[in-house]
């Protein structure tokens, strides 16, 4: 009798256990990726107040490995449960990288303004039609810096999240926003890989 | 008239037209002593072909043969060059005067034309002689590539040469017989001027003078292009033994030119030339080029010599570069600002003039030597600047015993001004190593410099240093002046034993004092990351040490306290020089005899920290009556995280914590209740200091 209770009880254990999978907060990423890039995308003539900065403190390494552990064991024997998660954007790293971002922005800006300068549909930029040699290497190096620290924001939101495989979604919302936040007379490329002036 | 059909010459080898006009001469005389009256002959040939040409349905007639001067006529419906050239049709040539006989072929007034699709339809004037075993072809006029092209082709007992004239080609039309895989010409014109001597197969001179105009090439990996450039070459070079010996001069008068990652604007007073002379062995894989001369007008020149072997990949042997560049002014924005482009360098204007003298060893930078004079540096971030600098470089990639210095009437780190000094140093490899201690004055005190090496790590962006160090009496009224910051009065001094770099991050050791406001503040474990970046990071411990009081309330009109304050701020985190994270508390010091005394505005602006008013408490009540009251002790912390700042207060009460304890007649207290506060705001506070939380007077 006792140790059919107790069945019955581990039964009950395990069907009242949920697994709570956190999944890639697609809205959330809207949100933080049009704040961001209008962060970046705004001309000031000084430094942006750091009273907009949050700063936190990340959680350590192993506990995020803990959980991460944890809950992949879990989800092996019990059924799951979603649930959708907010993006954090405190870290050094995203600050940093932004910082560099911001600083850029305004030559980026002269050459999205001569049409020279495009999005192109993964979010990334490229040079379109005719750059005049005087241009051609400030312009080749901007857009090497700066696809390159796109990958490394991306990277560091996941980071900064606890899920480093999250880049990819991030980038994927990331470069419909790099258009939908694009200026006026801007190019960029659509998804059949068209070129649009906006 | 008599007509001859032969398809005897089948196959042609070298020499096609010397066989032909002797095969012809035979035909034509054998039939001619056959047959007296004799006046012309007709020669058809289905197809003659030699290694890649051939000629199709072709038809030689020869008339007026009873008189002194012939006429002699080739047509052919096809004549198919080898590549590039393409096939041409309707090919007909015309002498006009055609004289033979023994060891003597003379064809005047030729004309000729043809048909081709790439070439479309050309005419051509020729002349033709065969002397005496001295054979002789003239073609002029040939109208190609929109321009026009002569050929003067001379040959005797094995020995030719060859005369090229060419003038107004259209380079894009020659694009597609060059083949040119490197890049695309959209646009230029061509005159040429090519003299090629030899014997047999042997080439053993050229002479050529290449003249182009408004040239616009686009290299396929967009690395290299230019925009109607002008450019005029000669070459001349001649085969000596197994060696080619040549000599070369370039020079560009005009036009854009793109060399990634320069840009070059050319004009009349900048024009660019290049000679050189050397040797090349073909067989050794091998040149020598005993001089090189580049040369930008006005701007720089570069002289190098070197030995190439290229037997299995390229490998310079050894080389030498001497560069002279007499102002740097005008050259820096061309050859330097490119490579720093989106770098942290970038924005680097330089004064001065540079002589550099380079060697290279298999391909490896062996040593520099370089000598700077009156060197002026400017950021436009102003993050750092150099005035009448003057420098001796001497690298190399092995060890070495040449002391390199640089010294400079003027030197500033951000805003901090360094007085004229000299640092001598040794360079080799990645290392950098100070011969002698250095000290620097600055901000009226001294920063010494008792020991310092660097090395740079082989495979990590980690840095080696050895540092030891230390800084004398700086004044902190000029470093306040320089940083903008309020006034402050006082010195830094302190020892710095170590310095490390791990991570991009610079760690100094030991401590750093500095006697202010009548005490002493200690500067521990100082770090900092991206200096000169758009995002700088500064780590570090202070603590305060019985500061007066009353000098720091006077300094900053917060209303007068009279006391001493000790305390810590640890864990400083700062970036771009805004605290992010840091646990500080400062009070009264336990062992505090001192007077403790609080102005009214001082109460005010205490409690003002909390958000409420004091103001109109203390100056409506009987309080008003007094300008200052009594403190036992007075304390003040923070926990800043995550953007709130968790306040503390010098004893717990209630529900609140006191800021200012009360001691002695008149007595006040001043108690906060709000323990957690947004940073931004007690920022914002602290700067307006208008309002109070709430106290209590007894």
């Amino acid at each position: 009798m006792n140790i059919k209770k107790l069945s019955m009880f581990s039964v009950l254990l395990l069907t009242a256990c949920v697994t709570i999978n956190i999944y890639f907060p697609a809205a959330a990423a809207e949100k933080i990726a049009d704040e961001i890039i209008q962060d970046i995308q705004t001309l000031e003539p000084e430094e942006k107040p750091q009273a907009k900065i949050n700063p936190q403190s990340t959680v350590p390494a192993w506990q995020v490995s803990v959980y991460q552990f944890v809950d992949q064991a879990i989800s092996v024997v019990i059924p799951s449960a979603h649930a959708e998660a907010n993006l954090s954007v405190n870290s050094a790293d995203i600050r940093r990288i932004t910082a560099d971002m911001r600083a850029r922005f305004g030559e980026l800006n002269t050459f999205y303004d001569q049409g020279v300068l495009a999005i192109k549909a993964d979010g990334l930029l490229t040079t379109r039609g005719k750059v005049s040699l005087k241009d051609r290497n400030k312009l080749s190096k901007l857009i090497a810096a700066e696809n390159a620290d796109r990958y490394k924001l991306y990277q560091a939101i996941a980071n900064a999240n606890g899920h480093p495989e999250w880049a990819k979604q991030i980038k994927s919302t990331f470069a419909q926003r790099w258009i939908t936040n694009a200026q006026s007379g801007w190019w960029y490329q659509t998804a059949n890989g068209s070129w649009k002036q906006k | 008239m008599t007509i001859v059909k032969s398809t005897c010459l089948r196959k042609f080898r070298p020499l096609y037209y010397r066989i032909l006009s002797t095969c012809l001469l035979f035909i034509v005389l054998s039939y001619s002593s056959a047959i007296p009256a004799l006046d012309s002959v007709t020669f058809s040939v289905d197809k003659i072909s030699a290694n890649a040409w051939s000629l199709q349905n072709a038809q030689l007639k020869i008339t007026q043969l009873d008189q002194a001067t012939s006429q002699v006529s080739l047509i052919s419906a096809a004549l198919q060059l080898p590549p590039p050239f393409d096939r041409l049709h309707k090919l007909t040539i015309r002498c006009q005067k055609f004289i033979w006989r023994e060891n003597y072929v003379d064809c005047q007034q030729g004309q000729g034309d043809f048909n081709s699709k790439d070439l479309k339809a050309h005419a051509f004037d020729f002349s033709f002689q065969v002397k005496n075993k001295k054979t002789k072809l003239i073609i002029n006029d040939l109208a190609w590539f929109d321009g026009k092209i002569s050929f003067d082709v001379q040959e005797q007992s094995g020995k030719w040469k060859v005369h090229l004239k060419a003038k107004g080609l259209n380079l894009m039309q020659l694009e597609p017989f060059l083949a040119l895989d490197l890049f695309d010409i959209t646009q230029g014109l061509a005159n040429l001027d090519i003299e090629l001597t030899g014997e047999q197969g042997d080439v053993q001179t050229l002479f050529a003078t290449v003249l182009l105009d408004q040239l616009s090439i686009q290299g396929q990996q967009g690395d290299f292009a230019s925009e109607a450039l002008t450019l005029k070459t000669e070459l001349r070079a001649n085969k000596e033994e197994k060696a080619w010996q040549w000599q070369s001069s370039t020079e560009i008068s005009s036009g854009d030119l793109y060399i990634e990652p320069v840009y070059l604007a050319i004009d009349s007073a900048h024009v660019i030339t290049l000679t050189n002379h050397g040797l090349w062995w073909p067989d050794r894989k091998k040149v020598e080029l005993a001089n090189i001369e580049f040369e930008h007008t006005n701007l720089a020149r570069l002289q190098a010599s070197a030995a190439i072997n290229y037997q299995s990949s390229l490998i310079i042997e050894v080389a030498e570069l001497a560069l002279h560049i007499p102002e740097l002014k005008p050259v820096a924005p061309i050859y330097l600002a490119p490579f720093l482009e989106a770098s942290a360098l970038e924005g680097i204007e330089l004064q001065g003039q540079l002589e550099a003298k380079l060697q290279l060893q298999q391909n490896v930078l062996s040593e520099i030597n370089l000598n700077a004079r009156h060197l002026t540096l400017d950021d436009t971030e102003q993050r750092f600047s150099l005035d009448d600098a003057n420098a001796q470089i001497h690298w190399t990639k092995q060890a070495n015993n040449k002391a390199s210095f640089l010294n400079w009437q003027g030197l500033k780190l951000k805003a901090i001004a360094f007085d004229p000094s000299q640092l001598d140093f040794s360079l080799f490899d990645k290392q950098v190593k100070l011969l002698q201690p250095a000290d620097l004055a600055v901000l009226g005190g001294i920063f010494s410099i008792q020991k310092f090496s660097f090395s740079k790590a082989e495979n990590n962006e980690d840095s080696v240093v050895h540092f030891e160090g230390l800084v004398d009496k700086l004044s902190l009224e000029q470093l306040s002046t320089a940083l903008k910051w309020e006034p402050l009065t006082g010195s830094i001094s302190g020892y710095i034993p170590a310095v490390r770099y791990e991570n991009k991050t610079l760690s100094l050791d030991g401590e750093l004092k500095m006697q202010v406001f009548d005490g002493e503040v200690r500067i521990k474990n100082l770090a900092s990351s991206g200096l000169f970046t758009n995002f700088s990071r500064f780590y570090m411990d202070l603590e305060f040490d019985s500061l007066d009081l009353g000098t720091i309330t006077r300094k900053f009109h917060t209303g007068n306290i009279e006391g001493k304050l000790s305390g810590v701020v640890q864990n400083l985190y700062l970036e771009n020089w805004q605290p992010i994270s840091f646990y500080a508390w400062m009070g009264t010091p336990e062992d505090d005899d001192s007077t403790h005394k609080i102005s009214q505005k001082a109460v005010e602006n205490i409690a003002s920290i909390g958000g409420g008013s004091a103001a109109d408490v203390i100056s409506k009540g009987f309080l008003s009556l007094f300008s200052s009251f009594r403190y036992d002790k007075l304390g003040f912390g923070c926990y800043l995280y995550q953007g709130v700042c968790q306040l503390m207060g010098v004893e717990a009460v209630d529900n609140g914590f006191y800021l200012i304890k009360g001691g002695g007649l008149p007595r006040i207290d001043i108690i906060g209740y709000n323990p957690r506060l947004n940073w931004s705001v007690l920022l914002e506070r602290l700067r307006r200091i208008t309002a109070s939380d709430e106290f209590i007077i007894e």
